[in-house]
């Protein structure tokens, strides 16, 4: 059996002790970072995510066309409807846009309904004729809440299945 | 989806688990912090196996459902009644009766969990729509449930081009979501992520008993502490994506066949090759870490003189058999789909081999830089666990890379190698490949590096103490 080496083992324990020590450094700090954070989350604000409703989940930002259309293609089945609107902001007409990110999404889901302009009477009237109630609605008009949609929200709510996405403003430019 | 519902999704598969582990001999006491985790990890491996046959027979999902608790309490009832496995005298949790260990250990291990469930909370605020959770994982579970399958349907589903990126990854992780679809009447916005988030907290008590088993209780704290507080651990707890997938299965192994080859326990070997078929089905990157845990292995169980029961090649080709079925499984699947690799087969360029040779002087320094940065940094993404490794193989490379640790070890330092061959010969820009990859494939290493500093440390302070001990008896 061979000797065991006394230097070798000392400086192993010297080595173990300087690995123990900078560990219980980081698990310092990273507890305090943590602590911090819990501190300014705070017991109502894990409370309301813990109650954070369906709608908060699905009102997201987004940015590219390409973001738009891959996020959607994860939730849209056949026979899912998408109603994309945009309105002239500011001197910009996000129409064409619209038009662009319906033909994307056609192409990979069909049939599927894509509406391309926003107007609740249309809406109301077409929703009856779905097969499915699992709509999404998209805005892509570089505000957060274009004249009108609250009345679209308020003809959604209460349906399975509502998707509201903003565009942050500056990424529309 | 009702809470009943989420509940029963996600413990039906562990009360699977736990019914296979008594059959096969495991119960309780083998590991208190460990046994939960054990159970958790044969239950989805199972359940991803039956529901993926279920599928691939067209049967309706939904079917399936009853079928994994029903069978785990078929199991536990017929165990508890033949008293079948091992033995009380085979008990192996040789520290359940220390009481300073259970009470330094657990509250911290409640803390550790009671901090991810947090983390896990946060960040279910945010529907599964972007990045590569739906793009990759989730795009994956929304196209086979809808299809019902993987027949006619899901063939025309990839045909038109849905977005799903990635398609050759492995199927356990898609599996599990659709596991937790079917026990919903519609769409999900967050509910899938759940049974991947509980590999989060299941890793933390893998962690903590494999931890308790090698190192002393005030050790085991300090560690766990480090490892539930990095930001990886919090960013691997926030999504579905694979990683702490792979970090989980990977300790799983190791931890299994290191204690396989300490008391050469059939039970822990079959433990072991069920946690590489995890490894292997949860990611790429899993295959090849199960890969070199299986080498390792094979060359620590043939050279290390043993006096009694010598590991046999029959024992090694189980354990071995395992990962191999599940890759030649997943190959066959992406082989009748044509899903293809894109680091292996790229588009329009060199083979793996020829980008290495080529671009290796150009970009050897920015990756031993890049992964010199991350392991040794200051900073709380791994909370300096991995420097901590690479200094433990320096200080004891015969015992970690050579000796009795080394299925510890020595896989882990192959994973640190692997990774940067992997990104020596990317075929994509290196910074943003390093950028968008780098923190999460090292994590994929954390929670083992973790338990193999915590054995050198030991190690180091028991030969110091019973040096000095033999040393005032003389």
């Amino acid at each position: 059996m061979p000797r065991p080496s006394k230097l070798r083992d000392s400086l192993q324990v010297v080595v173990a002790w300087i690995v123990v020590a900078m560990l219980a450094g980081r698990v310092f700090f990273a507890a305090r970072t943590e602590a911090e954070r819990l501190g300014d989350l705070g017991w109502s604000g894990l409370r309301s995510a813990f109650e954070c409703d369906s709608q908060s989940r699905r009102r997201l930002s987004l940015g590219s066309n390409y973001e738009i259309v891959a996020t959607l293609s994860q939730r849209v089945t056949l026979g899912s409807v998408v109603v994309f609107y945009a309105e002239s902001h500011r001197g910009a007409d996000y129409r064409p846009r619209v038009d662009r990110l319906a033909t994307n999404l056609l192409a990979m889901h069909h049939p599927l309904f894509v509406f391309q302009s926003f107007d609740p009477d249309e809406f109301h009237a077409r929703f009856l004729e779905f097969p499915r109630r699992d709509i999404y609605v998209v805005d892509v008009t570089p505000r957060h809440l274009p004249p009108g949609a609250d009345s679209m929200r308020e003809i959604a709510r209460g349906e399975d299945f509502v998707l509201l996405l903003h565009e942050a403003p500056e990424r529309a430019r | 989806m009702t809470v009943l519902a989420q509940t029963f999704a996600l413990f039906s598969p562990m009360v699977l688990g736990w019914g296979l582990l008594r059959s096969l001999g495991l119960r309780w006491r083998d590991d208190t912090l460990a046994f939960p985790a054990w159970a958790y990890l044969v239950g989805t491996l199972t359940t991803g196996l039956l529901l993926f046959a279920f599928l691939w027979t067209g049967i309706d999902p939904v079917w399936f459902t009853p079928l994994p608790g029903g069978v785990g309490c078929i199991l536990l009832f017929i165990a508890g009644r033949l008293r079948r496995g091992y033995g009380d005298d085979r008990s192996s949790d040789s520290q359940s009766g220390d009481r300073t260990v259970s009470w330094l250990v657990w509250p911290v291990l409640t803390a550790a969990s009671a901090l991810t469930c947090i983390h896990v909370v946060e960040a279910n605020t945010r529907a599964i729509v972007k990045d590569d959770e739906a793009q990759i994982w989730a795009a994956k579970a929304n196209a086979i449930y809808d299809a019902g399958g993987f027949g006619t349907a899901f063939r025309a589903r990839l045909g038109r081009g849905v977005g799903i990126r990635h398609r050759d990854y492995p199927l356990l992780n898609p599996l599990l979501q659709v596991w937790t679809r079917a026990h919903a009447a519609g769409p999900l916005d967050f509910e899938t992520r759940l049974p991947i988030q509980a590999f989060s907290i299941a890793l933390l008590f893998l962690a903590a008993g494999a931890l308790r088993a090698r190192a002393g209780p005030l050790l085991t704290c300090l560690l766990l502490a480090a490892l539930a507080t990095t930001s990886a651990h919090r960013g691997g707890s926030a999504t579905a994506d694979a990683d702490t997938m792979v970090a989980f299965g990977l300790l799983a192994a190791l931890d299994a066949l290191d204690r396989f080859l300490d008391r050469t326990d059939s039970r822990f070997a079959v433990l072991g090759a069920a946690a590489l078929a995890f490894l292997a089905w949860s990611k790429n990157e899993g295959s090849m870490l199960a890969l070199m845990t299986v080498t390792v292995l094979t060359v620590a169980a043939r050279t290390q003189r043993r006096a009694t029961d010598p590991i046999g090649w029959r024992s090694l080709t189980m354990i071995a058999l395992a990962p191999l079925a599940i890759v030649v499984l997943q190959s066959a699947f992406n082989q009748h789909y044509g899903f293809r690799n894109d680091l292996l087969v790229p588009a329009a360029r060199p083979p793996i081999w020829e980008r290495l040779m080529t671009q290796y002087d150009d970009y050897a320094a920015g990756v031993l830089r890049e992964f010199g940065t991350r392991l040794f940094a200051p900073r709380d993404q791994f909370n300096l666990i991995l420097g901590a490794f690479v200094v433990s193989c320096v200080a004891s490379p015969h015992r970690l890379l050579a000796g009795r640790k080394v299925l510890l070890g020595a896989p882990i330092a192959l994973g640190l190698v692997a990774y940067a061959l992997v990104y020596l010969s990317t075929p994509y820009d290196l910074e943003w490949h390093m950028d968008t990859s780098l923190a999460r494939v090292l994590y994929h290493l954390t929670p083992a590096s973790c338990v193999c500093v915590g054995a050198f440390v030991q190690s180091a302070f028991d030969r110091h103490r019973d040096a000095a001990a033999l040393a005032s008896s003389t």
